[in-house]
């Protein structure tokens, strides 16, 4: 699919992975919505003419159909859809009780919140973008007329202590690839997703120092945290290629995640 | 990786996969040797792709001649920084077959070129990525060289037939990421790419029945086989992108191969 004149929509994009979507978007000529919480700093920072930015919780329904409808009535029915907006947690499972010194059970709120925005946010704003490109009926041309790119992780298959929510909430995202691919390719739409390992986004800037060092040191080349560039880079490769369709594709430097302590365990042998 | 001015060999290179490659390569810069197991069509794939691509016969599985051809291809042209490896073969064959057990040669060949023969370059290019990056004096973290290997989704979903095939593709998947461990210190990449069903003398070559069974598998979309100008667009992207490592990329438009038409 071309992007040059595409519509586009970007989740998350206000910083990180999204925001570098965006821009690679608007630098390929695609009119970007760019919807996110805060969306304000997005026009702030981009400036540029063809850019819609959007306010909104991808978690919500009301608020994706307004985006939507919105983004229909600007720039026209979009065809493409690179999901971005996510959360890291944490959500472990129990604590231990400081007074009584037992472990009870952590509340169910922030593993459902991981879940809601990181898996039901993505399945949210496809259900639109997908309803949209299906007004036009079946493909007939053999081109596509749609692609979505969504955000996985390496979390989706390795994920650590302290990432239940997280790593459940991207297997999902990981899992409904192929069935989308599946259902979508009626009306022309490919379904992609991108797994990647450790990047340089706020994300990452929270993961405590020792921890960052571990992950980074665990990446067999290149050493060092992706570049939300490079993450867009892959993006645009996915939506040029339409023989990509319904997999997962890892950009992590080879890196399989493993527990920290695992490793400082192994040192001290 | 910017190819512009690199050394890029690229196996099987007179036909299908290898020659798009080839093209994509040349085209973005490279300076691109073809190896293929036919002197006259390499010769001939190696002129028409012009901007000054070389051809080179070479049976990949064959491990002196290979080493031999590398050291020489140092010589005269300096380090290879991309190795494409496209170099493969498809004998369909049941297990048994009206009551015979299938030779072991005949799964040993398909082993032979598929995985062996890829390793076989691999081990010849790889010492001459690392020399060239430390006789450069290029710190640790530099990259030295990518190399991708041709799968195929036969490694994941092989079908009824394709026992030999997809042994011999599933090797080449599974090496992947233990290469990329063992090379990273090294600057090199390594990646697979698993096409699903591509329109090349290799598919449309095969025994009338088995091309049909192959063609008879649609992707979700596009509803057509894959071009090799696709895979082509595939390794591009791949060399470019320096966060690309250890992975085995599918690129098959949704297919997933039934067990048998």
């Amino acid at each position: 699919m071309k992007l040059q004149g595409s519509v586009a929509v970007v989740t998350g994009a206000a910083s990180g992975l999204g925001r570098a979507c965006v821009d690679m978007l608007l630098a390929e000529g695609c009119s970007v919505a760019a919807i996110d919480l805060a969306p304000a700093e997005v026009e702030a920072q981009s400036g540029a003419p063809r850019l819609l930015p959007l306010a909104g919780d991808v978690s919500d329904a009301g608020d994706m159909e307004r985006a939507f409808a919105a983004i229909a009535r600007e720039l026209g029915t979009p065809g493409i859809l690179i999901n971005c907006a996510g959360v890291l947690g944490p959500a472990r499972v129990f604590r231990i009780d400081k007074v009584t010194g037992r472990a009870v059970p952590r509340p169910m709120e922030p593993f459902r919140r991981v879940l809601d925005i990181n898996l039901v946010g993505t399945f949210n704003t496809i259900r639109l973008f997908a309803q949209g490109l299906a007004q036009a009926g079946p493909v007939r041309d053999g081109e596509d007329r749609g692609v979505i790119i969504n955000t996985a992780s390496v979390a989706a298959y390795e994920a650590l202590s302290a990432q239940t929510a997280y790593g459940a909430s991207k297997a999902g995202v990981a899992s409904m690839t192929l069935p989308l691919a599946r259902e979508l390719a009626y009306y022309g739409i490919r379904v992609m997703a991108l797994a990647p390992g450790t990047f340089e986004t706020g994300m990452y800037e929270v993961v405590p120092d020792h921890t960052r060092r571990t992950l980074i040191d665990d990446v067999p080349f290149p050493c060092r945290p992706g570049r939300p560039a490079e993450f867009a880079h892959m993006a645009k490769a996915l939506i040029e290629n339409q023989m990509m369709n319904g997999s997962v594709v890892r950009i992590d430097g080879a890196v399989r995640m493993r527990e920290p302590q695992a490793r400082s365990t192994e040192s001290a042998r | 990786m910017n190819v512009h001015d690199r050394v890029a060999v690229v196996t099987g290179g007179a036909s299908g996969l290898g020659y798009a490659s080839a093209a994509a390569l040349a085209a973005a810069g490279a300076r691109v040797v073809i190896l293929d197991r036919d002197a006259q069509a390499v010769a001939a794939a190696a002129r028409s792709l012009g901007h000054g691509v070389l051809g080179h016969q070479a049976d990949v599985t064959q491990d002196t001649a290979v080493e031999q051809l590398f050291a020489q291809l140092h010589d005269t042209m300096g380090a290879v920084s991309v190795l494409v490896n496209c170099a493969g073969i498809a004998e369909p064959g049941n297990v048994v077959r009206q009551g015979r057990a299938m030779l072991l040669a005949a799964f040993e060949h398909v082993v032979a070129v598929n995985l062996l023969g890829t390793i076989n370059c691999i081990r010849c290019a790889v010492p001459q990525m690392i020399n060239a990056r430390s006789d450069a004096g290029l710190p640790a973290g530099t990259e030295a060289g990518v190399i991708i290997n041709t799968a195929s989704i036969a490694a994941f979903d092989g079908q009824m037939g394709q026992a030999a095939y997809a042994a011999s593709k599933g090797g080449v998947a599974g090496m992947v990421l233990p290469l990329a461990r063992e090379l990273g210190d090294y600057g090199i990449r390594i990646l697979g790419i698993a096409p699903g069903v591509f329109e090349t003398p290799m598919t449309l070559d095969l025994p009338p029945r088995s091309r049909e069974v192959v063609f008879a598998a649609i992707p979700p979309f596009p509803q057509r086989p894959g071009q090799p100008q696709e895979f082509a667009q595939l390794v591009l992207s791949m060399v470019a992108n320096p966060m690309l490592n250890g992975e085995v990329v599918r690129l098959d438009g949704g297919l997933r191969m039934p067990a048998r038409v």
